[in-house]
């Protein structure tokens, strides 16, 4: 069994194990089955149009988002940058000393633009319906109480 | 997908690692039936892949099936279970990814149960080819392959169980575990004595201790069980 299953957390939060030792000469190490992870995310600023945003496994370097990309994902990839964010402290009438989990964020920049697709304008959610028809109820609410409205006939400057 | 990935089998030789040298599972090869009767959908190689398909996009409820139990993968050849486990590593950086953007978006995301279970599905793909793994270096060395605990002795000439490592240099030229072991000798068994002495006498409080707290609970509770 691989170190550490079945009794910590989530697969995608363990710690992944080292590599074997390389000596020079041997055929390459190849990985078969990675534990790696990427996910997309909305950048929080403002980046290029070819660039994404990737947040991804804190124990990825530069050439495995690479590869990972190129083969798995079959996109080629022109550079890669990354840096680790501090997870945030929590407060509790001062710093609690706790704190969420570190993160790596990944820049890709790709050949084409990239966007993220937009879902949610063309197929609005159960929320969003719902918010809507609120909206519409309370249009007409206004319109029904417009009519029965009490001062509708005191003169309008002394409204 | 890489093809070279593809041509070759994943590792059946280390445990720790998934990671292999090439000449040892091409040995394999031969040994293991090739069947051709696994077919995935058809793949869509681009960032899109990151992205629910636009079939799902604004539903309230996804349904997905349950996650691959342990007897149906040991069916399957290593061939299979590579292809799966890029499968479900794409579905799960899908799902990753669409759980974020549905957070960003201050929406509900459906079903976020079906991370959990491409987690199984993966974990017991792991557990799947440690057991071949295993099965394989038993029936060629004789031996399940994994690091082993050895009592290491320490500079003090206290000793304490330690893992197996891979190392570069053999031991009899490793200069710094030398240094470390060099000062054992004879002079250290008069410190080691009055060591063993001390721990001697601390459990043997401990002891004490708790007997007497047992038998003044004893007394306040005569009908109570003792573990």
């Amino acid at each position: 069994m691989l170190l550490g299953t079945g009794c910590l957390g989530p697969l995608w939060q363990r710690h992944i194990p080292k590599y074997p030792l390389y000596v020079k000469g041997n055929p390459q190490l190849r990985v078969f089955l990675p534990l790696f992870w990427m996910k997309m995310i909305r950048p929080k600023h403002k980046i290029p149009e070819d660039h994404v945003c990737f947040e991804v496994h804190p124990q990825m370097t530069v050439f495995d988002i690479e590869n990972y990309l190129k083969k798995i994902y079959d996109v080629n990839v022109l550079a890669v940058r990354t840096r680790l964010v501090k997870g945030k402290e929590m407060e509790v009438f001062g710093p609690a000393g706790i704190r969420d989990d570190n993160k790596r964020i990944a820049f890709v920049q790709l050949e084409e633009k990239f966007e993220i697709p937009d879902m949610f304008t063309e197929h609005p959610s159960a929320d969003q319906k719902s918010m809507e028809q609120y909206d519409t109820m309370q249009k007409d609410h206004k319109k029904a109480f417009k009519k029965t409205w009490p001062f509708s006939d005191v003169s309008p400057w002394f409204r | 997908m890489a093809r070279v990935i593809l041509q070759n089998l994943f590792n059946l030789s280390r445990l720790r690692t998934n990671i292999c040298r090439p000449n040892e599972f091409l040995r394999i090869l031969s040994l293991v039936p090739q069947s051709s009767s696994f077919h995935t959908s058809p793949a869509h190689y681009d960032l899109l892949a990151f992205f629910e398909p636009k079939d799902n996009w604004g539903e309230t409820k996804i349904s997905a099936g349950r996650p691959w139990k342990l007897d149906e993968l040991r069916i399957k050849s290593n061939r299979d279970l590579h292809k799966l486990w890029y499968v479900l590593l794409k579905e799960r950086n899908m799902i990753m990814t669409m759980a974020e953007e549905f957070r960003h978006q201050g929406e509900l995301f459906p079903n976020p149960e079906r991370l959990e279970k491409v987690e199984e599905s993966m974990e017991n793909i792991l557990d799947i080819v440690a057991e071949r793994n295993r099965a394989y270096n038993l029936l060629e060395k004789g031996d399940p392959g994994q690091p082993k605990r050895r009592w290491f002795i320490n500079e003090l000439g206290l000793g304490y169980w330690r893992w197996e490592t891979e190392h570069y240099i053999p031991k009899h030229m490793n200069r710094a575990l030398r240094n470390s072991t060099s000062l054992q000798g004879r002079w250290q068994n008069y410190y080691l004595r009055l060591w063993r002495e001390k721990m001697i006498r601390k459990n043997r409080k401990e002891a004490k201790a708790n007997l007497c707290k047992e038998r003044k609970l004893k007394e306040v509770f005569p009908d109570a069980e003792t573990d």
